[in-house]
C-alpha cells in the first residue's frame, strides 16, 4: 500500500522509513485506517504550501509569546518550541483504555501520598522500603498528619507516556509536582485550526479547550474550609522562568491574578496580595513554584520566589496549594519501579498501564547488571527532570559510561537505569517531506469533584534523527494530538 | 488589582506613550535638519543647536552620548538619529522604550487583552530585528511614521479591546502623565531659545523665524493641522500656546491630558467626598483648574520656562504620590 502512497500522495512518504512502531504507517506498509483521512487531506497540499504554512503558524506562535526560557546559553533566550503540523492521533477506544489506567494510577498515587504523611502502612506492610520514601529529597516532613481539604494532594498530573515496539502504552514517569506544557495543548490546537485547516477532515476531534474551565473549578473545589466563593490566583516564580508564558495564559484564561512571592504576605495567618485597593485574601494557590522556593521560613533561607508564612497558613488550613507540598514522594524516580505493587495494594486492582522495566542500584543483583550493560540501558538521577542528568547508553562516550558507573557506586539511591526503549516514531514534517521521529505523550489529568483527562496531552517530538530526547530544553518540538471521539 | 501589576500597566502606557513622541519628535526634526542646511540665512544654526540636539536635551540625555562630545560633520545627523532610534539606553532610544514596555506588558498579560500584548509584542519583536535598522536607513521618515502608527495601534487596541476599569485607567493615567511631561519639555526646549528672540527681533525682522519654530513644534506633536483649523493663519507663540497648554478639546493639549489623568485617578481612588480625595487628585484639580482661567498672556508674564518648570514639578510630585499611595 505504501507504493501507491509514492504516486497517489505526491510524494509525501517518498524515502520514509518505518521503524520500530509507527504510529501512522503499520508494519505491512500500509497507513492506519485512524490516519487515512488525514494522509487524504495532505494529499491535496503542495510542500512548499505546507512549508509556509508552517513560517506562518511559528510567526504566529512568536508574535503571541509562546516562548520559554532556555537556561545555560547566556541569559533571557527566549524560544519557540518548533511545531510540527502533522497531528498524532489517537483512535477512541485506545484513549478509553488511557484514561482509565491514568486515572487508576493517579488514584493511588494520592492515596500513597496521604498514607506517607498520615499512617504509612505502606512502609509497615513492606510494599515499599521505608529508607526509599524517607531519603527522597523531596519528602517533607513538614506534612506528617496534616489535614488537606478533600484529602487531595496530586490535583493537577502530567504522566509521561511512551509505546513499546508492539504499541503499548507504558509508563515512563509521573509529574505530580508542578507539570508544565498544557497550555502547549491548548495553543498548538488554536494554530492548528487557524494555519493548518485543510488537514481537519470530517472526523471530529474531542476539543481541549474547556481545560481551564475544568482547572478553575477544581481550584474552587479544594477550596480550605468549606469557602463558598474562594479566591484563586495563580503564583510565578516570574517573568525569568521558562514556562512563565503558560502561568500567564493560565491565570488570563481562567481570568484569575497571577502573582509573584514579592506580592504576597501573611496577615492574621492569612494570605494576601497587596493591591492598589489594600490587602486581599487569597485562599487557593495554584502555584507553579517548586517546594523549596515556597517559603524562606521552613525551607530554602535564600529563595526570593516564595512568602515567608506560608507554609504555616497551608498546615492551619486557612490556604490550600495546588499541587500540595510534598507530593514530591509520588513522582520520585526511586519511588516508580513500585508503583505498580501501590496500586495493587491501595485499589485491590491491577495496573491498566504498565511501568518500563527499571533496574534500581540498591538492590545487587540489578547494580552488577546495570553496570555491566550501561552501553545498553538508560540511566537517570533519581531527582532530575527535563532531560538533564541522563546516560543514554547506546549513544554515550566510554567516559560518559565511566563517569555514571562511579556516581552509581558512590549514590546507588540517586540512580535508576532502564532498557533504551526506542519509543514510537510518528510522520513528521522535515525539510519539505515526512521522516519518522520519536514521540512521546504527556496527558494532563485534573483530580478535584471527579479525576478528568484532559483528551490528548502534549505530544513531544525528538527533531534530530533518530534522537530518543523529547524535552524541550533539549531541542524537542511539539504537535497537536487529536483523540477522535 | 496587584499594585506591581498596576505599576507595570503605568510603565507600558508611558513607553509606549514616548516612544510615540520621540518618533514625532525626531520626524520632524529630520525635516527641519533639511530646511536649515537649506536656508541657514534664517539664522537657526546660529541659535546654537540643531532640532537633533535639542531633542537630546528634551531627552535629558545629551549628556549621556555614550559620554562623548556630540558628533560633528556630515555624518552628525545620521549618527544621532541612529543613537536616539536604537543605540540609547535607559529607556532613550524607541528600541529601548519598546522592549521596557514588552516587558512591562509581559508580566501583565493576563490584565491585557490578548490583542494588545499580542501588539506590544510584535513591535518590540521587529524593533529588535536587524531588518528594523535597514528599514530605518532606507527611510527615516518611513520608519518613524511606522513606529507611530504602531504605536496609536497600541492605544487604539487599549481603548478597543479593554473594560473601562482598574487596568484601563493605569494606563491612561501613564500615557497622559507621559504626554504632559512630554509636552512640556518639548515647549520649553523650543521656548528657551525662540523667546529669545521676540517677533520684533533685529536677528529675525519679517517674524519668519519664530513661525518656522513654532510650525516645527505644532508639527512635532502632531497638532499642525488642527491648529490651522482652529486658530488659522500663523503660527506665532500665543496661538501655540494656547492651543498646546491651554486648549480643552485638543488631546494633545496639557489641559485635556491633565484632565484625563483626573478622570483615572478618580475612577481608580473612587472618592466621593472631598475628605477622601488622595493627595495626587488634589495636585492635579489645582493645576487644571488654574489653567482653565489662564491667558498665553498670563503664562508669558510669568515667564514661559518657568511656568513649565512648575508643571514638571507638579507631575513630577503626582507621580511620587501614585507611587505611595498605588504602588506600595
Amino acid at each position: 500500500m505504501l507504493t501507491t502512497c509514492k504516486t497517489q500522495k505526491r510524494g509525501w512518504f517518498d524515502g520514509y522509513q518505518p521503524h520500530g512502531f509507527d504510529e501512522c504507517v503499520s508494519d505491512k506498509g500500509g497507513v492506519r485506517p485512524h490516519y487515512s483521512e488525514l494522509v487524504d487531506c495532505l494529499t491535496g497540499i503542495l510542500p512548499q504550501d505546507m512549508r509556509r504554512r508552517q513560517r506562518l503558524a511559528d510567526l504566529s506562535m512568536r508574535q503571541q509569546g509562546i516562548t520559554f526560557t532556555v537556561y545555560g546559553r547566556g541569559q533571557g533566550l527566549e524560544r519557540i518550541m518548533p511545531f510540527d503540523p502533522i497531528p498524532r492521533i489517537i483512535p477512541s477506544q485506545e484513549w478509553e483504555k488511557v484514561e482509565r489506567g491514568l486515572k487508576q494510577r493517579v488514584r493511588a498515587l494520592n492515596l500513597f501520598v496521604h498514607d506517607i504523611y498520615h499512617d504509612r502502612k505502606v512502609l509497615a506492610d513492606r510494599i515499599v522500603p521505608p529508607e526509599l520514601v524517607m531519603g527522597c529529597t523531596s519528602y517533607r516532613r513538614e506534612m506528617n498528619g496534616i489535614q488537606v481539604p478533600r484529602d487531595i494532594y496530586i490535583h493537577i498530573c502530567g504522566t509521561d507516556l511512551i509505546r513499546d515496539e508492539a504499541g503499548n502504552y507504558l509508563v515512563l514517569e509521573d509529574n505530580a509536582r508542578t507539570p508544565s506544557g498544557v497550555s502547549y495543548v491548548l495553543k498548538n490546537r488554536q494554530v492548528m485550526k487557524q494555519v493548518f485547516s485543510p488537514l481537519f477532515g470530517e472526523r471530529p476531534i474531542r476539543p481541549v479547550d474547556d481545560y481551564p474551565a475544568r482547572l478553575m473549578a477544581m481550584l474552587r473545589y479544594v477550596a480550605p474550609g468549606g469557602e463558598t466563593d474562594p479566591r484563586v490566583a495563580v503564583l510565578t516564580p516570574g517573568p525569568y522562568n521558562s514556562a512563565y508564558f503558560e502561568h500567564s495564559f493560565l491565570a488570563r484564561m481562567m481570568g484569575v491574578e497571577l502573582v509573584e512571592g514579592r506580592d504576597l504576605l501573611l496577615e492574621d495567618g492569612f494570605l494576601h496580595a497587596r493591591t492598589t485597593n489594600g490587602l486581599k485574601r487569597i485562599d487557593v494557590l495554584y502555584r507553579r513554584v517548586d517546594d523549596p522556593f515556597l517559603d524562606p521560613l521552613s525551607f530554602r533561607q535564600d529563595s526570593a520566589l516564595g512568602v515567608p508564612g506560608l507554609l504555616a497558613a497551608y498546615r492551619s488550613g486557612r490556604l490550600n496549594l495546588a499541587n500540595g507540598i510534598g507530593t514530591g514522594v509520588a513522582d520520585d524516580k526511586g519511588i516508580y519501579p513500585f508503583v505498580p505493587d501501590i496500586i495493587r495494594y491501595y485499589l485491590g486492582e491491577d495496573p491498566i498501564l504498565a511501568n518500563v522495566e527499571t533496574f534500581r542500584p540498591l538492590e545487587p543483583s540489578h547494580r552488577q547488571h546495570i553496570l555491566a550493560n550501561l552501553d545498553k540501558l538508560v540511566v537517570k538521577a533519581v531527582d532530575g527532570s527535563g532531560g538533564y542528568g541522563m546516560l543514554i547508553g547506546p549513544a554515550s562516550t566510554r567516559e560518559e559510561r565511566e563517569d555514571f558507573a562511579a556516581k552509581i557506586c558512590a549514590n546507588p539511591r540517586g540512580y535508576i537505569a532502564q532498557p533504551t526503549i526506542q519509543l514510537s516514531q510518528h510522520p513528521t514534517l522535515i525539510n519539505g517531506r515526512l521522516a519518522g521521529r520519536h514521540i512521546d505523550l504527556r496527558p494532563f489529568i485534573l483530580y478535584g469533584e471527579e479525576i478528568s483527562v484532559l483528551p490528548g496531552g502534549l505530544t513531544r517530538v525528538a527533531l534530530p534523527e533518530g534522537s530518543l530526547v523529547v524535552n524541550s530544553s533539549q531541542g524537542g518540538g511539539s504537535k497537536d494530538t487529536w483523540v477522535l471521539s | 488589582m496587584l499594585s506591581r501589576v498596576a505599576e507595570n500597566l503605568f510603565w507600558m502606557a508611558r513607553y509606549i506613550e514616548r516612544a510615540d513622541g520621540l518618533a514625532r519628535l525626531m520626524d520632524q526634526a529630520c525635516q527641519m535638519d533639511l530646511e536649515v542646511e537649506q536656508e541657514d540665512h534664517l539664522g537657526i544654526t546660529s541659535a546654537g543647536q540643531g532640532p537633533l540636539e535639542t531633542i537630546l536635551e528634551i531627552l535629558a540625555c545629551r549628556e549621556g552620548w555614550d559620554g562623548k562630545p556630540l558628533p560633528q560633520g556630515p555624518q552628525a545627523a545620521a549618527e544621532m538619529l541612529d543613537f536616539l532610534a536604537f543605540r540609547a539606553g535607559g529607556g532613550q532610544s524607541i528600541r529601548n522604550m519598546i522592549s521596557l514596555a514588552r516587558e512591562n506588558a509581559r508580566s501583565t498579560q493576563e490584565c491585557l487583552s490578548a490583542d494588545v500584548w499580542n501588539q506590544v509584542n510584535r513591535l518590540h519583536l521587529s524593533l529588535a530585528s536587524r531588518r528594523s535598522e535597514l528599514r530605518f536607513l532606507a527611510s527615516p521618515a518611513r520608519f518613524l511614521d511606522w513606529v507611530k502608527r504602531s504605536c496609536i495601534l497600541v492605544t487604539g487596541l487599549v481603548n478597543d479591546t479593554l473594560p473601562r476599569d482598574e487596568p484601563y485607567h493605569f494606563l491612561q493615567l501613564g500615557c497622559f502623565l507621559e504626554r504632559i511631561d512630554m509636552t512640556t519639555r518639548i515647549l520649553a526646549g523650543a521656548g528657551s531659545h525662540a523667546l529669545l528672540v521676540g517677533a520684533d527681533s533685529p536677528s529675525d525682522p519679517r517674524g519668519e523665524l519664530e513661525e518656522v519654530r513654532w510650525t516645527g513644534l505644532l508639527k512635532s506633536v502632531g497638532a499642525q493641522d488642527a491648529y490651522l483649523r482652529r486658530l488659522g493663519g500663523h503660527a506665532t507663540s500665543e496661538g501655540t500656546l494656547r492651543f498646546l497648554v491651554l486648549e480643552q478639546d485638543f488631546p494633545r493639549s496639557l489641559r485635556f491630558s491633565l484632565k484625563r489623568c483626573l478622570e483615572s485617578l478618580q475612577e481608580i481612588s473612587g472618592a466621593e467626598t472631598v475628605k477622601q480625595v488622595s493627595e495626587a487628585e488634589r495636585l492635579l484639580g489645582r493645576l487644571e483648574s488654574d489653567l482653565r482661567y489662564l491667558e498665553p498672556e498670563d503664562i508669558l508674564d510669568r515667564g514661559l520656562v518657568d511656568f513649565l518648570g512648575q508643571i514638571q514639578k507638579t507631575c513630577s510630585q503626582v507621580g511620587t504620590e501614585i507611587v505611595r499611595e498605588y504602588f506600595t
